[in-house]
């Protein structure tokens, strides 16, 4: 078995291509330092991050796939699953060695796989921006809590700078424990400690948190919810598809 | 953007707007079309054009059509929306079944539930109409007036023409793919790109989103024996597609009309 070693950029991820055709040695297993390792590797290289290499093999890709292909491979890039750098080596090897590139013959697995997770990344992406409940807090700011399957914080920013541009607001990833502050100017990070994580995850803050007219307008939401609701018309299984359960949990009229 | 004010909502609508706006227009429409509902309408429906906004072509129009507020058969009703959707900057018609939600009133009839495996189908053969290339005479004609309930239009439509069948997904054009049950707008497309590089087998045809369920009988493949729609008959097939949607049909049981008389 061949294991590759690398810092977990993306820079890094297209390193290994490029050493993994000058060495002609292809990894089995790419991981990082944190990573739990095999305990028997046949061959085992440290790569290194460089750049300039990196930014050929992109070229390279550039030439060959479409700017669809090249977007879909950032969000798998994005997903964070623990498969993305051997698929991702997979998929651009298969491009590499094909004359024309692969990226239309959804018959490989992996050309199809990557597109499963685009997907997946990029609808999580969309609903994270339907499914967002802000609260006022005391100060003026407005908070919500998010729990997105993936790290996407960086793909939605732009939605809700340009959307809500005159409010300050905090999106904060509860899974993740980080999130990102709007003063009007500019975004900065931000992050709790254990303690406060624990009362966001409930998903309501604590009353005197609250601005005083929240708790009124959150009654009316519910109350807007209830009565625009149409008895006859009542599909639960539509409804869990159109508005999966797992974001219920952050969502004032379903709390 | 579309707007509709469709008859089904009459009930439901009056209610709302008495309380609401109290808009003289649409209650004089609605007045209009409850008096003409009393007789008899055939697929009565009411559009409202939406303004050219910036960006779009034209105006769009949206229409409502009632079903199973009047004995129409789903002929006359998808006749009339293909009618519709030649029309240019004609985008959408909606289908609503009646939903009697005024109880008070008895002139209005009862229903025990709400037509809503019907309306599901009517919806099937409008994406059928605007998607799958297919005309409303196909999907219903003079011998078969009304959707079939138990099996989706596209396997009605299947059922009764099995001349067309089996398809071969490795070489037969975009449209005829897009007609066999199981395969639906994505993954045709997802086949005909994907075949250049190779003949597709079965398992890369599951991967890619074909309902084999469905499926299996419509297409023909090395691996697969020859038992496709011709060999099995297809009043098998129909058995076969429809067994496992029994139980669940049952709860969705249709419901007549009663007349409260």
């Amino acid at each position: 078995m061949i294991l590759f070693l690398y810092d977990k950029t993306f820079e890094g991820l297209l390193s290994c291509i490029f050493f993994a055709y000058a060495r002609k040695r292809f990894p089995d297993m790419i991981l990082s330092d944190t990573d739990q390792q095999p305990l028997f590797a046949d061959e085992r290289y440290v790569v290194d991050t460089d750049k300039e290499k990196a930014s050929r093999v992109w070229s390279s890709l550039e030439k060959k796939l479409s700017k669809i292909a090249r977007r879909m491979m950032m969000s798998v890039w994005i997903s964070g699953l623990p498969e993305t750098e051997m698929l991702l080596f997979r998929y651009i090897r298969k491009n590499i060695d094909h004359p024309q590139g692969v990226e239309l013959n959804f018959g490989d697995v992996d050309v199809l796989r990557v597109k499963e997770i685009a997907q997946q990344v990029s609808r999580e992406a969309h609903r994270l921006v339907q499914f967002v409940r802000f609260q006022e807090t005391a100060d003026g700011i407005w908070f919500a809590p998010i729990a997105p399957r993936y790290n996407l914080l960086p793909v939605v920013v732009k939605h809700f700078r340009s959307r809500y541009a005159t409010q300050p607001w905090i999106l904060y990833d509860t899974t993740r424990n980080q999130g990102l502050y709007w003063d009007t100017h500019a975004v900065n990070e931000v992050s709790f400690s254990p303690a406060d994580l624990a009362a966001l995850r409930l998903g309501q803050l604590e009353g005197e948190k609250q601005s005083d007219e929240e708790q009124l307008f959150q009654q009316m939401w519910k109350e807007y919810f209830r009565s625009i609701t149409i008895r006859e018309r009542l599909n639960p299984r539509l409804q869990r598809q159109h508005m999966p359960k797992k974001y219920w949990k952050y969502l004032t009229e379903l709390q | 953007m579309t707007y509709f004010v469709c008859v089904v909502g009459y009930c439901s609508l009056l209610g709302f707007l008495t309380l609401k706006t109290m808009n003289e227009k649409i209650l004089e429409k609605l007045s209009i079309l409850a008096d003409a509902a009393k007789y008899d309408v055939s697929c009565a429906s009411s559009g409202t054009t939406r303004p050219a906004v910036k960006g779009g072509i034209g105006t769009a129009t949206g229409w409502g059509i009632c079903h199973s507020f009047t004995p129409d058969s789903d002929r006359q009703i998808l006749t009339l929306a293909s009618a519709l959707y030649r029309r240019p900057s004609f985008k959408r018609v909606y289908y609503s079944g009646y939903i009697p939600v005024n109880r008070g009133d008895s002139r209005l009839p009862a229903l025990a539930a709400p037509p809503l495996v019907r309306e599901n189908r009517l919806y099937q053969a409008d994406w059928l109409m605007r998607f799958y290339e297919f005309k409303a005479t196909e999907i219903v004609d003079e011998s078969h007036p009304d959707l079939d309930l138990d099996v989706d239009p596209k396997m009605g439509w299947a059922l009764r023409h099995p001349e067309f069948f089996p398809v071969d997904v490795n070489s037969a054009p975009y449209e005829m793919i897009l007609r066999v049950p199981g395969i639906g707008v994505k993954s045709a497309k997802l086949i005909v790109v994907s075949r250049r590089y190779g003949r597709l087998s079965i398992p890369q045809l599951k991967k890619i989103g074909v309902v084999m369920k469905r499926a299996q009988y419509f297409i023909v493949n090395r691996e697969l024996p020859m038992q496709t729609v011709n060999e099995l008959t297809p009043q098998y097939v129909r058995r076969q597609v429809t067994q496992k949607q029994k139980n669940r049909a049952a709860e969705l049981l249709q419901y007549a009309i009663e007349w409260g008389e």
